[in-house]
């Protein structure tokens, strides 16, 4: 049996964390759905003397007050997972102060050795290690520099396991004054440790849950339920396990260590209390709406507009000659629901099409559909796609001009400094993100 | 949770200390029992887990506090539970009230340091003769609370700069604190005078303590007693219209003013002592509001300015909507100093919620005020940090604070050099200073120009043309 090991970082990734758990568990736990019982042992742990589930996951956080709430969440008894007490680690000397620096240079070294004790004891506790998921935003100090640093150290212990980063890109505004600072720090140093980043960003999902689950209200948790939607419903077991395999998932998805920026689209999203359009949809006109979040605008080929936070219309025709898509290196289309056999094979055809990709990609390697017919979270049809395209370079673009406009003001230099971040730090780290961003940008 | 230890100086500083730890214990529903002041039987507010949890931010006991439930006064002295504070003035008559008043319990001999004669409204008496005097006095003191500490965040400093003892020893502490506690957070609100107060040689003594800010502290939040004064007769002249302003009619106007600097501390340091979902500590603050070393001056407000007491619990009307509590926050007229917080340059806002506000408000609101304001342009209108707790202030649902660093602050320093200057160009007092051993002519010129680098820094960014260098190309 196959198991995945959850990392948690910061407020943001505990957050996701416990969302994420709450999905699976919700979707597996005491459910009977065909595909429980490889879930559950592939993110969580049983002994027989034990009243609930035990999630494989290590939590790491600078501050105490996001994890005490954790652990008082782990004594609810009618909860059906919990966590591993002694997985919970934080320390008292206080939060990392949205500095990367910080973070990186002196609060990680604390967390190294029970960290690592945690991981391993994790590892150990898994038959066999399908891949290693880590949970961060990457605007705040903890997530982003902690966790840089430790997955550093896992990167070091373990060479060769598959390594994952979920990284939430913040607000483009308002969330912390140095979050572009911080962000370019993140993926540029975690750029070669990783084997895939999947990118979420908050304004994307604000957008989704104002717009698709009519949130007036909208709040992090409502963020953070579509986010945990997104990854299950990429990462929960499929049908042809050989393909199922998160590895090959990533051999898939990631052709060319360049290339190791993925987004997560998903449809239906409707609010809780209706159903409505879940019903009228077929699996052509999700598709064919995954395919839409792909679009650009003809002229000036920038994304128009965001796709994915529109409901998916019934089945239209997308012939139009002005249609034009952001180049792709690989696609990859779970589909959860019934579906008839004959309709199966053909379904992901729309997402191998000439204009969707370089022409150097060659036909086999363009789009893999995988098909599951067990329900996810009980919803009729649930479709994501797992793109790795062009359009990723628009958002790191815009951070990067952001944070090299303040670097040239030589504005925040000097909290990073205080430690140990230099200018020529903040160069290479640069350097590396214009060179992932130029490697996108040439895909025609 | 954060630990707080609060560090009052002077006479000032103590009044404002007087204010603050009745508010606290307010906060966690514990029932002071003014008479004075409240009118009707005080309303307990269910001291809820949180609330408890975040009990030892502010305060310690040698039996432990986690198991408690306090409601009383009497439940704090029978748990020996004292108060996180340093309590400094070289006169007796304010930190005396903390020695016997209702509170002495929270204040044992270990925090309170009190000396006869004062420093005479010199700030050279107070940083250099009872600085050098009381060094290791001080540092025991505050090692010894440090000790009582497990997660050490920061020290509030409280204390006036126009004075002798406030301004004086006060600012001799922030370089203790920095050498001893070098990564532990030095938050100081100083009151700058109004001007019309009748200490002769405040400039001076401003002037001089403003350098050792600029260098030993990491935030300053200065607060003026014009602004304070003019916020209250406001409040005071808009009517009878809620209970707070029924309160204010009842008691001192320099017991309001406190109260509204109280008030903005606690919801200062808020995010550092309650859950929320997102959460704000208060070394993130620094970070995000400081860009460059000295520009480190940070106008703030707090809105609703006054949170009912316990007496007046929740009042009518206090139930603002999240966007009039934003446009209040950021307003001019209820900035704890006398600065224009929208009319310059902003280099960073921090907007900090606490109660009932959602994301989608904060969005909102942050859309609100980027376009109200004219940020730096390296930040693209992107100097932003939020935060959201979630335990509001007793007897409110939701309040909002705002701080902001703008280039306007300049104009405080202007007029802090112009009443220099003035008294300056006729030596007047300066044999005064000069005839304390350690002080030298030096330090008045120096501190002067360390008054003008900060001064002429706010103001460059004022009309801060835009860099461009070309982003790096890849090859």
């Amino acid at each position: 049996m196959m198991s995945v090991i959850t990392l948690q970082f910061g407020q943001c990734g505990n957050q996701i964390g416990h969302h994420l758990f709450s999905v699976l568990s919700q979707d597996v736990l005491n459910t009977n759905s065909c595909y429980s019982n490889e879930s559950k042992e592939r993110w969580f742990r049983n002994k027989p003397d034990e009243d609930k589930y035990v999630a494989r996951a290590v939590l790491v956080d600078t501050e105490q007050k996001v994890l005490t709430e954790v652990r008082k969440k782990n004594c609810d008894i009618g909860a059906l997972w919990k966590y591993d007490e002694t997985n919970i680690i934080s320390h008292n000397g206080g939060g990392a102060g949205n500095n990367w620096a910080y973070g990186h240079g002196r609060k990680g070294p604390q967390f190294e050795e029970m960290f690592m004790e945690g991981v391993r004891k994790e590892v150990e506790k898994c038959d066999r290690l399908l891949a290693t998921l880590s949970l961060l935003s990457s605007a705040g100090g903890t997530g982003s520099g902690v966790g840089s640093y430790l997955m550093e150290s896992y990167r070091d212990e373990f060479p060769t396991k598959v390594l994952l980063n979920a990284l939430v890109l913040p607000y483009r505004s308002g969330e912390v004054v140095i979050q572009n600072y911080n962000t370019v720090l993140t993926i540029a140093n975690l750029y070669d440790v990783s084997d895939m980043f999947v990118i979420f960003e908050n304004d994307n999902l604000h957008k989704m849950s104002e717009n698709l689950l009519k949130n007036k209200n909208t709040d992090l948790h409502d963020l953070n339920d579509l986010i945990a939607l997104k990854i299950g419903s990429l990462f929960q077991p499929m049908e042809r396990s050989e393909q199922s395999r998160i590895h090959d998932i990533i051999c898939h998805l990631i052709p060319h260590p360049e290339y190791k920026v993925v987004t997560i689209k998903s449809a239906p999203h409707y609010p809780k209390e209706s159903g409505v359009y879940e019903a009228s949809l077929d699996w052509k006109a999700l598709v064919t709406h995954m395919k839409q979040t792909l679009r650009v605008s003809y002229l000036e080929k920038e994304p128009v507009f965001d796709w994915e936070t529109k409901l998916p219309r019934p089945t239209q025709n997308l012939q139009h000659s002005l249609m034009q898509y952001s180049p792709c290196i690989s696609n990859f289309l779970v589909t959860r629901g019934k579906c008839e056999s004959d309709m199966k094979y053909s379904l992901a055809l729309p997402l191998d099409d000439n204009d969707l990709y370089p022409q150097w990609i060659p036909k086999g390697s363009r789009c893999l559909h995988v098909h599951q017919d067990g329900r996810f979270m009980d919803m009729d049809k649930f479709i994501s796609l797992a793109t790795n395209n062009s359009l990723v370079r628009y958002s790191l673009s815009n951070i990067v001009e952001k944070a090299w406009k303040t670097y040239v003001h030589k504005a925040h230099l000097h909290q990073y400094r205080k430690f140990g971040v230099g200018e020529e730090d903040f160069l290479e780290s640069f350097a590396k993100m214009e060179s992932v961003i130029k490697s996108y940008e040439e895909l025609k | 949770m954060s630990e707080f230890i609060t560090i009052q100086v002077g006479q000032c500083g103590n009044q404002i200390g007087d204010a603050f730890w009745p508010l606290v214990l307010q906060e966690h529903g514990i029932d002071t029992q003014r008479e004075s002041t409240f009118k009707s039987q005080p309303q307990h507010i269910q001291p809820n887990e949180r609330l408890l949890d975040a009990f030892h931010s502010f305060f310690s006991s040698s039996d432990g506090i986690s198991g408690h439930s306090f409601k009383t006064l009497a439940d704090l002295e029978k748990a020996k539970v004292t108060a996180r504070a340093v309590c400094i003035d070289m006169e007796d008559s304010v930190v005396a009230r903390f020695r016997t008043g209702q509170f002495r319990h929270l204040f044992d001999d270990t925090c309170l340091l009190t000396n006869y004669p004062g420093s005479g409204n010199n700030w050279a008496e107070g940083f250099h003769t009872h600085g050098r005097e009381y060094n290791e006095k001080i540092l025991n003191l505050l090692q010894r609370s440090a000790e009582r500490c497990d997660q050490l965040h920061g020290f509030l400093c409280l204390f006036s700069l126009g004075g002798g003892t406030g301004s004086g020893l006060g600012s001799a502490i922030l370089s203790i604190l920095e050498d001893n506690f070098p990564l532990v957070e030095r938050f100081v609100t100083c009151v700058y005078p109004a001007g019309n107060e009748d200490v002769v040689t405040s400039p001076y003594n401003v002037v001089l303590a403003t350098r050792e800010l600029t260098h030993h502290a990491s935030c300053v939040f200065p607060v003026d007693n014009k602004a304070l004064l003019d916020i209250c007769s406001r409040l005071k002249s808009s009517g009878n219209k809620h209970g707070v302003a029924g309160y204010i009619a009842a008691c001192k106007p320099f017991q309001d003013m406190n109260s509204i600097v109280v008030n903005m501390l606690l919801h200062l340091t808020s995010g550092s002592r309650f859950p929320g979902s997102m959460n704000v500590d208060m070394n993130e603050i620094y970070n995000n509001m400081v860009p460059f070393p000295c520009l480190r001056y940070i106008s703030s407000s707090v809105s609703p300015l006054l949170f009912p007491t316990s007496g007046s619990n929740t009042a009518p009307g206090m139930s603002l909507k999240p966007d009039d509590l934003f446009t209040s926050a950021w307003s001019r007229g209820n900035q704890l100093l006398k600065v224009d917080p929208l009319g310059g340059t902003v280099l960073g806002a921090t907007l900090l919620a606490r109660g009932s506000v959602f994301v989608s408000d904060m969005r909102r609101n942050i859309d609100r005020f980027q376009k109200k304001t004219q940020f730096i342009p390296w930040s693209c209108s992107d100097a932003m940090k939020t935060g959201l707790c979630s335990v509001p202030p007793p007897g409110l649902t939701s309040s909002v604070l705002s701080l902001i660093n703008t280039s306007n602050m300049s104009s405080l320093f202007k007029d802090v050099a112009q009443k220099f200057n003035k008294l300056y160009q006729r030596k007047a007092h300066v044999h005064h200073y000069l005839q304390v051993p350690g002080f030298d002519e030096e330090d008045f010129t120096n501190s002067l120009e360390s008054l003008h680098e900060v001064e002429e820094g706010y103001a460059q960014l004022t009309n801060l043309k835009a860099q461009t260098i070309p982003r790096l190309q890849v090859l």
